[in-house]
């Protein structure tokens, strides 16, 4: 499937960005003037706008080859939400997106930094390092970064996982926050994200946020993720201005349904 | 007599941002109904619901997004 571009700077856009969240509510009003509402989920849709400013020749050409290989409105890609946290459920462990290792037990409702109880005890039970992981179907090539907020009783060492890249992070018994920027391999479909525990320990983690972009961001929690799939251009359109040498702007409007139109 | 607020927000970070997204998402939109609480006087509405099935969230900057929502009280 086709994939929205990144700009040369790795991220995804510029701001300023406009989303629109559209919902259906169907409702019925009776003889005795009392409503009847019904939701109806497969009517949601996600709107963005993005303008863009002082894009390169190389930028404008990578936008203007993505226009035509999409043919407008006519074919579906890949758009990554530039405004959201790509991973799923970010605060649902127990989520079906999110795979624990057999010997790695999650215990939710610890109290996390943004004083709330939504951080998870993530305790290795086995003999090996066990890891928490979640698999995001994105473009490997992309740059991404990693962030989670960790912390442990007692110094313990982790281990972050980011498609091909992984570091180590020493924790305390303070919260902090850590990151962790790379690609995936080249010649996969996908990138798994997720952290390392080793054997014995037991460490507190919150926040986990995946961004295509070089560092990390105020963490978002997240839900349904931001990766969108059969996401479509709503014009059939591309109007380019060049503003001087080297210099173009643009306007891209992307539109994604709920039930994948 | 019922009551409706509009409620315009800026200077938001990314974190808020989602959060008002989330709360719009988890609502459906107008479609749920929540406890509001008129930030003029104190007094808690039981059953308010979102305006609008539409939700617009717009990036100024880092940590600069704007949205208005509209919240009105219903009948139980």
């Amino acid at each position: 499937m086709l994939i929205y571009p990144q700009l040369t700077t790795g991220a995804l856009t510029q701001y300023r960005i406009v989303k629109v969240r559209q919902e259906r509510t169907i409702q019925n009003t009776l003889a005795d003037g009392s409503v009847i509402s019904v939701a109806d989920p497969a009517g949601a849709a996600v709107q963005w706008k993005l303008q863009y400013t002082a894009l390169s020749d190389t930028e404008r050409q990578a936008l203007e080859n993505f226009f035509t290989a999409a043919e407008g409105t006519l074919n579906g890609f890949t758009f990554l939400d530039p405004s959201a946290n790509l991973v799923a459920w970010s605060e649902t462990l127990s989520n079906a997106v999110w795979n624990a290792a057999p010997e790695l037990a999650l215990t939710g409702g610890i109290q996390d930094p943004k004083s709330g109880t939504n951080a998870w005890r993530l305790t290795n039970n086995g003999a090996g390092g066990q890891s928490v992981t979640q698999v995001l179907n994105v473009p490997t090539t992309y740059t991404y970064t990693f962030s989670v907020y960790l912390s442990a009783s007692q110094a313990t060492n982790v281990r972050l996982l980011l498609g091909s890249a992984t570091a180590s992070a020493t924790l305390s018994n303070a919260w902090s926050r850590y990151q962790i920027t790379g690609s995936g391999n080249a010649t996969a479909t996908y990138i798994t994200l997720g952290v390392d525990v080793p054997a014995g320990a037991a460490v507190s983690l919150f926040g986990p946020q995946v961004e295509a972009q070089q560092t990390a961001s105020v963490y978002q929690t997240s839900t349904n993720g931001g990766v969108y799939e059969n996401a479509r251009l709503q014009n059939d359109l591309l109007t380019v201005t060049t503003t001087g040498v080297n210099r173009h702007s643009a306007t891209v409007n992307i539109l994604y349904y709920a039930n994948n139109l | 007599m019922l009551h409706q607020w509009v409620i315009q927000l800026s200077q938001l970070d990314e974190g808020e941002m989602a959060a008002i997204e989330n709360f719009f998402l988890a609502n459906q939109g107008r479609f749920s109904s929540f406890a509001f609480t008129d930030p003029w006087d104190g007094t808690a509405y039981p059953t308010c619901q979102l305006g609008s099935d539409s939700a617009a969230l717009t990036s100024i900057d880092t940590m600069k997004g704007k949205t208005t929502l509209t919240i009105v009280e219903v009948r139980t």
